[in-house]
């Protein structure tokens, strides 16, 4: 056996999946020391799964007579894909060498590019293991919000895996409830934490984070060369400091695809971003954008007049109640329709909020009008000098001629994508429908795991149903469905798409 | 390959001349320089000699005996005019293919089911692609599935391990498929 080149053995490995080449290594001395290295896998994923009655024994008074072990068991399930795409699914199978051999399956894969955890199954005894793993490029974080808690016991090893050097990409993912029930959410992506980065990543994803300020500032400094793509997918954080949040952003001058979560940018009740939104989207070298849906009559307009041309993929995140129905693009009805609907709807106890508040929305729509007209001024002088013509030539074309007929050519002529995303809900299986409106290409989806990545996801702010209470203990009530922003009570009988034949009793 | 080749002659006349080969056991082949050159190693030989290469001489493989290069022959034989193979990759799943075997493959497989190990070291050495990937891949299917005794007795390997060392090995290996 001495005598046979590394080569050849390698070679037969190659043929081999992981449990093969483990009894190899039991052969012999040389078998051992060859297939102790797996240089073909590629990709690992990692998750665990505890199991046994630990968690019953602990709060029962009965008392066993033989000895149970105290600590949870867990086994650890990984599944590797080497470079040919062969996939081999593994479980540990004894309890207390699970960690070791985990370990050892790390230590194994010395070229490893992607490296996937899930539910924050690793502990920081991992740190120096996944150290060792600088080649990783891609590391994704499922549903790992436990890493970023402040009380965190696994504090080195979320170090660690931010400091790894090579890597691109960098995606917190999540599919949990905790991470869309906004203000409950306790993770975040501490300033600390954003300082070990020093890989020239390119796309980030936080997904139910919460971003503070100083955070994003770091990150704007270091990342703003390399950065392509990033999702905010937290949908709370302080209004309050959004102008400094859009200027971190502005840092990022490669970014080709962004998602904003509500609280930098929604679309209310007017059909115009304010002036340092579309000086944002004009400036950045955006192809793609994802928000999160609110108003489908304003989302409409402003796709059709605001959204710049070089835009050519929108992400709409919606909730299941609230489909935009994007048949309706490039058909909008005339404005005072609307408004005389809304006011029917509205009953006599809240027309005079209603009406007081209208009144604001309108001040706060000149005002927009102007901030987003002077945007257009200033963008004239900067580098996307044609596309703002473009736009400007665009909007007024189809203001001028016959509204109907240029607005849908207009449509086609920008060679639109619209992934609508529908919020994840148990009952409905996965689907995906495909259509094709006034020249838009319109893709209905759902929120899934293996879309999370591409898509991404802006959960919505607040649990739905969600309790209001006024000052006045009567005035407690309940608001169900889609909602982007708290908003006052008496707004609620103002929006007309808002379905009433919710189910209260839940 | 080269269109000019050795002697000056053209390529389809010289592969028609016979080369004598002389194995490591000093047994002599004479074999048609056509099917020689299946082996790119052979084949690189009778470029580099050129002009002084004489084919009643012969030449020397210091690394592979007689009783194996009979049954390397026999492959080149039947794929002298074999297109070279190539590790082909599924576009859509991005998984390799396996090599699928002619009946005439799998029989000769068959043949010398207790040589594969020499074989594949000799196709190595000679570099035959096909023979080399063909053999590695009829091992792996031999190996597939079984225990480490098994493989063991099927190949006759020495068990160098000591006992502390399998159990470590043991421990770290506790996976299995699911």
């Amino acid at each position: 056996m001495s005598e046979f080149p590394d080569s050849v053995l390698a070679r037969i490995g190659s043929h081999l999946n992981a449990m093969d080449r483990m009894r190899l290594q039991a052969t012999c001395r040389r078998f051992r020391e060859i297939y102790s290295k797996w240089k073909d896998i590629v990709a690992i994923e990692i998750r665990s799964e505890t199991y046994g009655y630990t968690e019953n024994l602990g709060s029962s008074r009965v008392t066993f007579q033989f000895p149970i072990s105290k600590v949870p068991k867990a086994t650890f399930r990984v599944k590797i894909t080497d470079d040919q795409g062969r996939v081999c699914r593994l479980r540990t199978v004894q309890d207390k060498s699970s960690a070791k051999a985990l370990k050892t399956m790390l230590a194994r894969i010395p070229c490893v590019h992607e490296c996937t955890i899930w539910e924050a199954c690793l502990t920081s005894e991992f740190a120096s293991v996944i150290s060792k793993l600088e080649t990783i490029e891609v590391l994704r974080l499922w549903n790992c919000g436990r890493y970023f808690e402040k009380k965190n016991h696994s504090a080195k090893l979320i170090n660690t895996l931010f400091s790894l050097p090579s890597m691109k990409s960098l995606l917190i993912l999540d599919s949990t409830n905790t991470a869309s029930a906004g203000a409950s959410c306790r993770a975040g992506l501490s300033r600390s934490l954003a300082l070990r980065i020093r890989a020239p990543i390119e796309n980030l994803q936080l997904t139910g984070l919460h971003i503070p300020l100083k955070t994003m500032e770091i990150l704007s400094h270091s990342l703003a060369p390399t950065l392509r793509r990033l999702a905010m997918g937290c949908t709370f954080g302080k209004e309050s400091k959004r102008p400094q949040f859009i200027k971190a952003i502005q840092n990022f001058t490669s970014l080709n695809d962004l998602d904003l979560p509500p609280f930098i940018f929604h679309l209310s009740d007017l059909p115009v971003a304010d002036g340092m939104i579309q000086k944002l989207l004009e400036t950045l070298p955006l192809k793609a954008i994802g928000f999160r849906h609110y108003n489908s009559s304003v989302l409409f307009r402003w796709i059709e007049y605001q959204l710049p041309i070089k835009i050519r993929v929108l992400r709409i995140h919606h909730n299941g109640n609230r489909v935009p129905n994007f048949a309706q693009l490039g058909q909008e009805q005339p404005e005072e329709d609307f408004a005389a609907k809304k006011k029917t709807s509205v009953s006599s106890r809240y027309s005079i909020l209603s009406a007081s508040r209208s009144s604001i929305g309108s001040a706060e729509m000149a005002q927009s009008m102007a901030n987003g007209s002077s945007s257009t001024n200033h963008s004239g002088s900067l580098s996307d000098r044609e596309v703002t013509q473009a736009t400007a030539k665009l909007a007024q074309a189809s203001i001028l001629s016959d509204r109907k007929d240029s607005i849908t050519s207009t449509l086609a002529l920008r060679r639109l994508t619209i992934f609508a995303i529908e919020e994840r809900t148990k009952r409905r299986a996965q689907r995906i429908r495909r259509r094709n409106y006034s020249g838009v290409d319109v893709i209905y989806t759902q929120e899934s795991h293996a879309g999370q990545e591409v898509l991404g996801r802006v959960a919505d702010p607040m649990r739905s149903p969600h309790v209001y209470t006024k000052n006045n203990k009567r005035e407690v009530r309940i608001i169900k469905g889609d909602l982007v922003r708290p908003i006052p009570l008496a707004s609620l009988g103002m929006e007309s798409d808002y379905e009433l034949e919710l189910d209260w009793d839940e | 390959m080269a269109t000019e080749s050795a002697n000056g002659v053209s390529s389809p006349e010289l592969n028609e001349r016979d080369v004598v080969i002389t194995t490591n056991d000093n047994r002599n082949f004479t074999v048609k320089i056509g099917v020689a050159r299946v082996s790119k190693t052979i084949n690189n030989m009778i470029q580099d000699l050129g002009e002084s290469l004489d084919l009643s001489s012969g030449i020397p493989l210091p690394n592979v005996d007689g009783p194996i290069f009979e049954k390397v022959l026999e492959w080149c034989e039947e794929h002298k005019n074999a297109p070279e193979i190539k590790v082909e990759q599924d576009p859509h799943t991005r998984e390799r293919k396996w090599f699928t075997m002619t009946e005439w493959e799998e029989e000769y497989f068959r043949k010398f089911l207790s040589h594969l190990w020499d074989l594949a070291m000799a196709a190595n050495y000679l570099e035959i692609p096909s023979l080399y990937y063909y053999t590695c891949q009829k091992l792996a299917e031999r190996i597939k599935g079984r225990t480490p005794e098994q493989i063991r007795e099927m190949f006759g390997i020495e068990d160098d391990l000591t006992e502390e060392e399998k159990a470590e090995i043991r421990r770290t290996n506790v996976w299995c498929t699911y």
